[in-house]
């Protein structure tokens, strides 16, 4: 396994979102019904950089979520990266092909709705499986738990996230841990003043995203990523339509390791 | 510019014929109107919607934003328990507010 690829394949998928993220990059807790189907896709333009070696990477991810309950969904993310390292050490230097597989499971723990708002906090756990070929993710089998709270109603969403992920040692390389935290603002734009039936709605989207990545034998001292992500978003009864950009602002410890440069992301998503 | 008035009357006519046969349907229709608690963006419309329209006799299932409403509408005779109504509304994961056998001519927005 290649060393390079590990690390720089792993400071890309930092960027990848979540599955139902209601903002883009962030978790959501708002319900998927009862024995529906929600399928998201994003197209994600990623760069990441040391300052030996550097990656450009689109990736295709491809997220699917079920209500088994009101209050129970399971979702499944499948990442279909292209792109390479440059400069080429080896002829398998390359991003392309499937990323790892993540599956997890969510439960509403916490449910307020009122007349034109909701509240709700839902816990979820799940797993990365090592199904990656493409050096995106850890390629180890990699258990993660998260909280996320959501604030919803007619003019704004507020979504705050956490998520721990376990990244168990693989190929000999020890990518450490990571700690996601994410927050998002939602404001609608337009239409100005809601009118009768169900009209679509364009929202502002201002996302905030922290990375930490605990200590490891392959990237030395802790490190932490600040992200911010502005974005559009447009959504309807049948559809959503988002796109955004993923900015660094804040990062540290770089320590020779790869880490993200920006993403870029256009994406739908469809309930049936 | 139209000026003959029997043209303009045959116009209004039409219409009138048109609202009147459009009322009718109204009138043959039982008409249910759900307050929804936690019903705040578009796409959460389309979970409830589908849920409703799953139970056996509804017709046409509109929702209204602003005022957090649902109007369920099933032929004529065909009459919806209140439980099936939440029950539906429930399993979308939200909550119904209110219930009122809704007059026909309580129409929401599409």
């Amino acid at each position: 396994m290649n060393r390079a690829l590990l690390l720089v394949g792993s400071a890309v998928s930092i960027v990848l979102g979540p599955a139902e993220a209601a903002p883009i990059t962030t978790e959501t807790a708002l319900p998927v019904a009862a024995k529906e189907f929600i399928a998201r896709s994003q197209l994600i333009y990623a760069e990441a950089s040391s300052r030996a070696i550097g990656a450009r990477t689109l990736i295709w991810e491809n997220a699917l979520g079920y209500g088994l309950q009101a209050d129970w969904a399971v979702f499944a993310v499948v990442p279909l990266a292209f792109g390479r390292i440059e400069p080429i050490l080896q002829p398998s230097d390359e991003l392309t092909g499937f990323g790892d597989i993540r599956i997890f499971a969510r439960y509403t723990a916490l449910k307020r709705n009122g007349p034109g708002y909701t509240f709700r906090i839902t816990p979820f756990a799940g797993v990365e499986l090592p199904s990656g070929r493409s050096g995106i993710g850890s390629r180890s089998t990699d258990p993660f738990a998260g909280v996320v709270a959501t604030f919803l109603n007619n003019d704004v969403e507020v979504d705050v996230s956490a998520r721990y992920q376990v990244n168990t040692p693989k190929f000999e390389v020890n990518l450490g841990d990571l700690l996601n935290i994410d927050g998002s603002v939602q404001y609608r734009l337009l239409p100005r003043r809601l009118g009768t039936g169900v009209p679509r709605f364009l929202y502002a989207v201002g996302e905030v995203n922290y990375v930490r990545v605990t200590a490891g034998d392959a990237i030395g001292d802790a490190r932490a990523d600040l992200f911010l992500s502005p974005g559009i978003q447009l959504v309807s009864a049948k559809y959503i339509l988002e796109g955004g950009v993923q900015i660094p602002v804040r990062g540290d410890g770089r320590a020779g390791a790869p880490r993200p440069d920006f993403a870029l992301r256009l994406g739908f998503r469809v309930p049936f | 510019m139209n000026k003959d008035p029997r043209r303009k009357s045959g116009l209004f006519g039409a219409g009138g014929l048109a609202l009147a046969l459009a009322l009718s349907s109204q009138a043959s229709a039982e008409t249910y109107r759900l307050g929804v608690d936690g019903l705040a963006c578009p796409l959460c419309t389309f979970g409830i919607e589908k849920q409703l329209k799953k139970l056996a006799g509804v017709t046409v299932v509109k929702t209204d934003l602003a005022s957090s409403t649902v109007i369920v509408t099933t032929p004529v005779g065909k009459t919806l328990e209140r439980s099936a109504l939440e029950g539906a509304v429930k399993r979308a994961g939200f909550k119904v507010r209110s219930f009122i056998v809704a007059p026909s001519d309580n129409e929401v927005g599409s």
